[in-house]
């Protein structure tokens, strides 16, 4: 961290179409002073080194969105990036990426403000009351938060690696602005919005990396807004009227080469949302196939005891957790875990797994479609956990079940 | 050289430029829209407390009325604004708040579905809608969002600089626009103008206006020969953010904040008894400063604290999320447990081009409106939440009288006039980034601010002014000896904050010299010789008028119509 009355060095990409045929770096100097941003520094070069750096800049309170840039590597707003927030006395400041360069930190951004009106980020509103505003709950207007706060900085736009991959993936930010819209209660498009959202460019292209969280500067989530949409997606596909040529139509599938990069990165998925979805995987293994499982120094086998049996209905399945312990670094440690358990007409009691035969995330059960739903690729289940729709290649998997003196206990077995 | 025509062009990518769109494109005129930045960048979108419109939906609310949003405005502004202008504002006010709410703006609501209001300084009842603490940014993304459902009639220009207007015979035929993507002079030809451009902050240092909000979008129609008005009227905001100057909004104290000297003390009971810390800003602001000044800062030093520790935690990130980030984002403090630190900062111009309530200006075919315009609804002081009403209310305004002008007209041809006009320009500028001198024109700006933060701000008197408008005009001069400027021909930022730096030279001396000579106090201007208003002589607005050796003052009255001035007490 540089110091007070220190300087800092800033190494900054240069490029001037005009000038250059390849862009490189410079190094600046600037004097470090309490609450110093990167933008000040910005400014710093402009006055005194060198005028012809371009940059963009407006607010300088990371409102406006207009200083998006990568900076040590980080992508993020330049105002909100104060000198002595980052480590040592170098800070390399590059331009955003996914977007054409045009000059030293200013990239085009038309394709970027083209995408956003792509989702029709603007309400369609419903009949407009007469003399007075739409009714909306406080609930409802709740619904909105995290959703209405994007300031089109891009930084996610940056950081996804599915909009470097697909040129008409539209991006998280647009994803965002468009659950923003499905979700608020004025709009009268409803579920059609998704629509143009479910083609093969569209949400189904998010591979939950979650690069878009972690860039964003204002901490929303266009990862759980796109989440959003693939359940409502998958719903709308048996509920919607035109059901049956939506489920009679082979659904599309991803290409069946994806890049070796994008597999790799699933195991470095953060373990932002269900405390690590690789490890509730590598949990699964072992509950697939326990013999296999056995052979593996420090898993636990045998029954699980859940707790006291639950009063099960027939054909409406139970959602239970249970702890999963496991050996790690010679201490036992326990993971939280999902299952349900289904009865069915003669009074059989089984439980499934609800992990998503696809890629291992964790479906749920919808009650209104009486459907298990996957909300990461839009796999569907029946209530045995046989496919009813998209790409998951097996049924879900089974547990053993047994219940002796009203304690119910489970065991990872196949069907 | 590129000619553009369109029938109606639109400068400024704010909330009052966009507005204006809408009621031209309904008409079906086309439109040229140029913004020196993309237009959701604008300022308009750091708004934060809310918009005032005598919804009644508050519980304590519902005797409110347009009329007593009148009289609270007219005597916020300290009885100069135009009453049948404010009238005019007032009365839109509800119809204007629910057709944002129709176009998809987010408002905060109360248990009932309705939009939610708070109280706010110098209203007599809640009456300030609002979304959160972001209610700017939900409106301009709104509107920007409405904009693109009617990108066939309008054509944005984004990144290019307005920066000559062409009158001839006071009649606008368009203006000049510098093309920040290749370095160009464009013109653009029509048959009227409307200038949003916002205020003009940037002249002080300590202010809470982003780095746009200069004073171009003013000093173009000065040096045009366009009457300016009222510019000494500057509001410092009571609640920014030591430091960065940002904003705290004045919804934190609508929600119950306190202001507290180093004693501990509220303050307000002694400067504004019954409204305490929701007084109209120009009143908390000097309050503020006259504890720092007696030594009861945070510490003696230049702060005081805004407290909203009692408010809790789940009604600070319900109501107030934004300033919560900002202080954590910036000072690293948590305002759930901390007070936050602030001292008042330059925060809106109420002065700005002469117009009257129709937005029409002395020149045919040059309408302005919003934060650049001066109505004039604000007086000599502003109330909060009425900013982001003016600017949706008059840019309606503007964008309809420009249409009804145009209609039928077509696109103007292109004429001898423009190519002119342009020639004269480039050969201007030429001269400007080209004078090879030694002065740095920052510097010169760093000195502008330090003359406007320490001698043209909060208290006044006849000695700092003299000296700030003696510092100004040296500044003036050195300006004819800056360095060359950087020849870069893409996105030459070095370009336009030269000539930035020129205009807020300009109007900093009207500012200087408006406020010289009213030798009375009134609202955001506080005379420490002159400690009391004086509607005899000075119940009149201030008009500037460019002339070669310097502005020339002038005098126009005030329209009464309901109110008779009286003292203000709150």
């Amino acid at each position: 961290m540089a110091q007070i009355g220190e300087n800092v060095v800033l190494k900054i990409l240069r490029y001037d179409p005009d000038l250059d045929k390849e862009p490189h770096y410079e190094t600046y100097e600037v004097p470090v002073a309490k609450g110093l941003t990167v933008l000040e520094c910005l400014y710093y070069i402009l006055e005194n080194y060198d005028g012809s750096l371009a940059f963009r800049s407006s607010c300088r309170a990371a409102v406006c969105g207009s200083c998006g840039m990568k900076i040590n590597g980080k992508f993020g707003l330049a105002c909100r990036t104060l000198v002595e927030n980052l480590k040592g006395t170098h800070i390399t400041v590059e331009p955003l990426a996914n977007l054409p360069l045009v000059k030293d930190l200013v990239v085009d951004l038309a394709d970027f403000y083209k995408k956003y009106t792509v989702v029709e980020p603007y309400l369609i509103p419903k009949e407009i009351p007469e003399g007075k505003e739409f009714y909306q709950s406080p609930d409802d207007r709740k619904n909105l938060d995290g959703l209405v706060e994007c300031i089109l900085c891009g930084a996610c736009y940056a950081a996804c690696t599915m909009t470097a991959w697909d040129k008409k993936f539209p991006g998280p930010f647009a994803m965002l602005a468009a659950d923003g819209k499905l979700r608020d209660t004025r709009d009268s498009l409803g579920d059609e919005r998704l629509v143009d959202l479910t083609d093969e460019h569209g949400i189904w292209r998010c591979h939950d990396e979650f690069n878009c969280m972690e860039a964003c500067p204002k901490h929303l989530s266009p990862t759980g807004a796109i989440h959003h949409l693939k359940r409502e997606s998958v719903k709308y596909r048996f509920t919607s009227p035109k059901r049956k040529e939506l489920v009679d139509e082979k659904p599309k599938q991803l290409p069946a080469v994806i890049p070796e990069a994008l597999t790799a990165r699933r195991s470095f998925m953060k373990s932002v949302f269900w405390g690590g979805a690789g490890i509730v995987g590598a949990g699964l293994l072992f509950l697939f196939s326990p013999l296999f499982s056995r052979q593996i120094r420090g898993w636990e086998s045998g029954w699980i005891t859940v707790g006291k049996a639950p009063d099960v209905q027939a054909g409406k399945p139970f959602e239970i957790t249970y702890e999963q312990r496991k050996w790690e670094r010679g201490k036992l440690v326990s993971y939280p875990k999902r299952a349900y358990l289904v009865k069915d007409e003669s009074g059989k009691l089984s439980a499934i797994s609800p992990t998503c035969t696809h890629l291992g995330c964790i479906c749920y059960w919808d009650e209104s479609i009486r459907m298990f739903l996957c909300p990461c690729h839009g796999g569907a289940f029946d209530k045995a956990g046989n496919v009813t729709l998209g790409p998951p290649p097996a049924p879900l998997a089974r547990l053993e079940v047994k219940i002796e003196a009203g304690t119910l206990y489970l065991r990872g077995e196949v069907a | 050289m590129e000619v553009h025509a369109h029938e109606v062009i639109v400068v400024g990518g704010g909330l009052a430029g966009t507005r204006a769109l809408d009621e031209l494109a309904l008409r079906g005129v086309d439109v040229g829209w140029i913004s020196k930045i993309y237009p959701i960048r604008s300022h308009s979108g750091e708004a934060q407390g809310g918009i005032n419109a005598a919804l009644g939906n508050h519980p304590q609310g519902h005797d409110d009325s347009p009329d007593r949003h009148a009289y609270d405005t007219a005597k916020g502004g300290d009885f100069l604004g135009d009453q049948d202008a404010i009238q005019i504002m007032t009365y839109q006010a509800p119809k204007t708040v629910r057709e944002m709410e129709h176009w998809g703006v987010p408002f905060s609501r109360f248990p009932d579905g309705s939009i939610a209001q708070r109280p706010f300084g110098g209203a007599g009842f809640p009456r300030t809608c609002y979304g959160a603490d972001r209610t700017g940014h939900f409106l301009l993304h709104a509107c920007y969002q409405k904009y693109l459902t009617m990108r066939d009639r309008v054509h944005l220009y984004d990144e290019f600089y307005a920066i000559g207007l062409i009158i001839e015979d006071k009649v606008c035929h368009g203006l000049i626009a510098f093309n920040l993507r290749n370095g160009d002079l464009e013109a653009f030809i029509s048959h009227a103008v409307i200038f949003a451009t916002g205020g003009s902050g940037r002249i002080y240092g300590r202010t809470t206006n982003s780095y746009s909000s200069t004073a171009l979008g003013v000093s173009m129609p000065y040096w045009a020969g366009v009457p300016i008005k009222d510019m000494e009227f500057v509001q410092f905001h009571p609640t920014a953010l030591i430091g960065k100057h940002i904003l705290m909004t004045e919804g934190a104290r609508g929600e119950g904040a306190y202001l507290l000297n180093n004693d501990g003390e509220r303050f307000m009971k002694r400067y504004a008894p019954n409204s305490m810390e929701i007084a109209p800003r120009d009143i908390v602001a000097r309050a503020i400063e006259t504890e720092i000044r007696e030594g009861r800062g945070i510490n003696h030093e230049k702060y005081v604290y805004l407290d909203v520790r009692h408010l809790g935690k789940q009604k600070i990130d319900e109501r107030l999320p934004g300033i919560k980030s900002i202080c954590q984002d910036f000072l690293g403090i948590d305002p759930v447990y901390e007070p936050i630190p602030i001292r008042p900062a330059q925060h809106y111009t109420m002065g700005g081009i002469d117009c009257d309530a129709t937005t029409k200006t002395e020149v045919e075919g040059f309408y302005a409106c919003g934060e650049c315009s001066c109505v004039s609804v604000h007086g000599a002081n502003r109330l909060g939440g009425n900013s982001l009403l003016e600017t949706l209310v008059f840019g309606e305004i503007a964008g309809r009288n420009a249409a009804l002008a145009v209609q039928g007209k077509g696109k103007p041809k292109d004429h001898s006039l423009v190519r002119e006009a342009l020639k004269k320009k480039e050969k201007e500028l030429q001269e400007l980034y080209n004078r090879g001198g030694s002065e740095n024109p920052y510097k010169i700006r760093d000195e502008l601010h330090d003359i406007m933060d320490h001698k043209v701000q909060i208290f006044r008197n006849k000695e700092d002014l003299e000296e700030a408008l003696k510092g100004i005009r040296e500044l003036e001069k050195r300006f004819h000896n800056i360095r060359s400027i950087s020849k870069s021909r893409v996105y030459n930022y070095d370009k336009t904050w030269t000539l930035e730096i020129k205009a807020n030279l300009d109007l900093a001396e009207i500012i200087t010299l408006g406020a010289l000579v009213r030798e009375e106090s009134r609202g955001g201007h506080a005379r420490t010789d002159f400690p009391k208003r004086d509607d005899e002589k000075w119940l009149k607005h201030t008009i500037a008028r460019y002339t070669e050796e310097g502005p020339e003052l002038s005098y126009k009255p005030v329209t009464i119509t309901k109110w008779q001035p009286e003292e203000r007490k709150y």
